[in-house]
Parts: structure tokens; C-alpha cells; sequence
């Protein structure tokens, strides 16, 4: 059997540099094997598995710490320059690409809302919808138009595919959790103001409207395909 | 812990649990970059495996904030001083 943290050592000598290797790797690395060592030629078998399982639990603190400080402060200057323009140009790309699919529904919602608050917020409301095809876009056109005819580090790189894999969770949660309650309140919203153009209606009553696809979570989509599943499957036994 | 060399582990033990093991060498990472500690690389004996491990012991300089700062906590919490 190697002796504790060989295997963590050589993984990390692929990642880090000299520097990190000397100062943080390896005094980790070292002391779990003496004590180890000193475990074992006391014949204590649990302290020597316990050695093993802390000296561990230390490497992946120092582990987390070393890639901290590599996406906070290590980034070469002049990459850290082309990080932040593609940031920057990301940001500007998902931005207006946002206001432009939202404007033909506000341009059309404006001459039906009643107040100023009702238009801001079903202007609120259809964020999210714009949102979740401005994102990925302009996210795409940051990262081409930030990168071109750059020479990127290793370490670059790897803050971007951070940034890219950040939004891709977000951009998750956007379209299965929030745009769902966003479309479901704007739908309500819209009718309550078209009950308000109609004489006669009672517009302060609670609207409840029944839920589209387009209005249900992750969650609500699974429970409704496995209810229209288990139908199928009932009624194709009994035919 | 002024005078003596001393390895990550037994500082750990020394500071009776204000250091952490997974995080002492990223402190004394720290104080060596600002001069407050040095360190170099113990000799093994040549019958154990392993790697050397290292040991730190504070610098003149480290020394000297390290009285700066107690007298100044001394002043502002006499409690420091027990």
C-alpha cells in the first residue's frame, strides 16, 4: 500500500504550481504520512484509518483555498483584461437582446394597462421570458467577441468555464422554477386588466387561471407527463 | 512557539484548537509572504518514507509586530494580558 496522500500529491503536482506545491501542498501531505507512520509502529490501526480520513478532509480545505485564490487573485493581468471584457461584453449583449424581445409585448401591453404599476409590473414579469433566450445569446456572443484573437492561459480558461457553467445553473433555475411564476402572473395580470376594460365585470375578484405547460416548474411538468403516462398505460390495458 | 522551530501539526496543538489542520499551512503560507515567519524543510531520517516535513519559526521581524501587537491588545483588552 503507498504511503497516505501519493495519490492526492501527484493529482495536485498536475494543478499547481511549484510554489503552492512546496508551501501548502506537501507540509499537509508530509505531516499525515509521520503521523501515520507513528499511528502504525504503535500498532493503533484506528488512528492510523482515522490519520488518513482527517489528513484528507485538510488536503481538500487547502484544495479549496489554492482554487479560491487561483479565480480571485492569480489571473495573469493582461487575462484578467480579456475575463472582464467578456464580462463586460456579455453583460451589454444580454442586456439589449433582453429589451428587444421584450419590447413588441410591452409596445403591445401599453395601450391595455391602466397605470403606470401595471405596466411595470408586467414589464417585470416578462423578464424572465426574455431572459432565458437573452442569456444563453448574449453569453455566446461575450465569449466569442471577448476571446477573439486572444492567446487565453489554462487558468483563464478555467475561470471561464466557471462563469459559462454559473450561468448555465442559473439559466436552469430561470427556466424551471422562475419563468413558470412569472408567466403565470403576467397571464393573471393581462386578464385582470382586460376584466377592467369590460363594463360590468368584477375585476377584485382572485383570478385563478388553470396552468399551460408553459406555466409549470421541472417539478409540475414531471407530475403532469407521469399522470398523462399512467392514463395511457391504464388505457391501453383495459383496450 | 517564540524560540523554537515548530511543524504545522504541533502548532495545531500548541494553539489548543485556534489552528486548524486544514487550514494552518495556508496561515503560516501568509506569514511567510509577509515576512512574519520562516521556514525550511526538516532533515528525514533515512529509514522513514515519506516526505520531509516542514518546519517554521518566526522571524526577527515577525517577533517584533508579534510584541507590537500585544502591547496594543494589552491596552485595549486587558483580558489579553492573562
Amino acid at each position: 500500500m503507498s504511503a497516505p496522500g501519493t495519490r492526492l500529491r501527484a493529482l495536485a503536482n498536475r494543478f499547481c504550481s511549484r510554489q503552492t506545491m512546496e508551501r501548502l501542498i506537501d507540509p499537509v501531505i508530509a505531516d499525515q504520512q509521520h503521523e501515520y507512520a507513528d499511528a502504525v509502529r504503535g500498532g493503533d490501526a484506528w488512528r492510523a484509518r482515522w490519520v488518513r480520513v482527517s489528513g484528507c478532509l485538510a488536503f481538500s480545505k487547502v484544495a479549496v483555498v489554492i482554487i479560491g485564490r487561483a479565480l480571485t487573485q492569480d489571473a495573469v493581468t493582461e487575462d484578467r483584461g480579456t475575463i472582464g471584457r467578456t464580462i463586460r461584453i456579455a453583460g451589454v449583449a444580454t442586456t439589449l437582446l433582453t429589451a428587444l424581445l421584450a419590447a413588441p409585448q410591452l409596445w403591445q401591453q401599453s395601450t391595455q394597462t391602466s397605470s403606470v404599476a401595471a405596466f411595470a409590473l408586467l414589464a417585470l414579469y416578462l423578464l424572465p421570458q426574455a431572459l432565458a433566450i437573452g442569456l444563453p445569446m448574449g453569453l455566446v456572443f461575450g465569449v466569442l467577441c471577448g476571446l477573439r484573437g486572444r492567446t487565453t492561459a489554462p487558468r483563464s480558461w478555467a475561470i471561464m468555464v466557471v462563469l459559462v457553467a454559473a450561468s448555465s445553473i442559473a439559466a436552469l433555475g430561470l427556466l424551471g422554477w422562475l419563468l413558470p411564476a412569472a408567466n403565470q402572473a403576467f397571464r393573471e395580470l393581462s386578464y385582470r386588466q382586460i376584466l377592467l376594460h369590460r363594463p360590468g365585470a368584477d375585476y377584485r375578484q382572485p383570478i385563478l387561471l388553470k396552468r399551460g405547460f408553459n406555466e409549470l416548474t421541472i417539478t409540475g411538468c414531471f407530475q403532469r407527463t407521469s399522470i398523462s403516462f399512467t392514463s395511457a398505460w391504464r388505457w391501453r390495458r383495459r383496450h | 512557539v517564540d524560540e523554537s522551530e515548530l511543524y504545522g501539526l504541533q502548532l495545531v496543538a500548541a494553539s489548543k484548537g485556534r489552528l486548524k489542520r486544514g487550514t494552518v499551512y495556508v496561515t503560516l503560507g501568509r506569514m511567510e509572504e509577509k515576512g512574519f515567519v520562516s521556514s525550511r524543510l526538516e532533515d528525514a531520517p533515512a529509514d522513514e518514507g515519506g516526505l520531509p516535513r516542514r518546519i517554521y519559526k518566526p522571524t526577527p521581524f515577525g517577533k517584533r509586530v508579534l510584541a507590537a501587537y500585544a502591547q496594543v491588545a494589552r491596552r485595549l483588552n486587558p483580558e489579553f494580558a492573562r
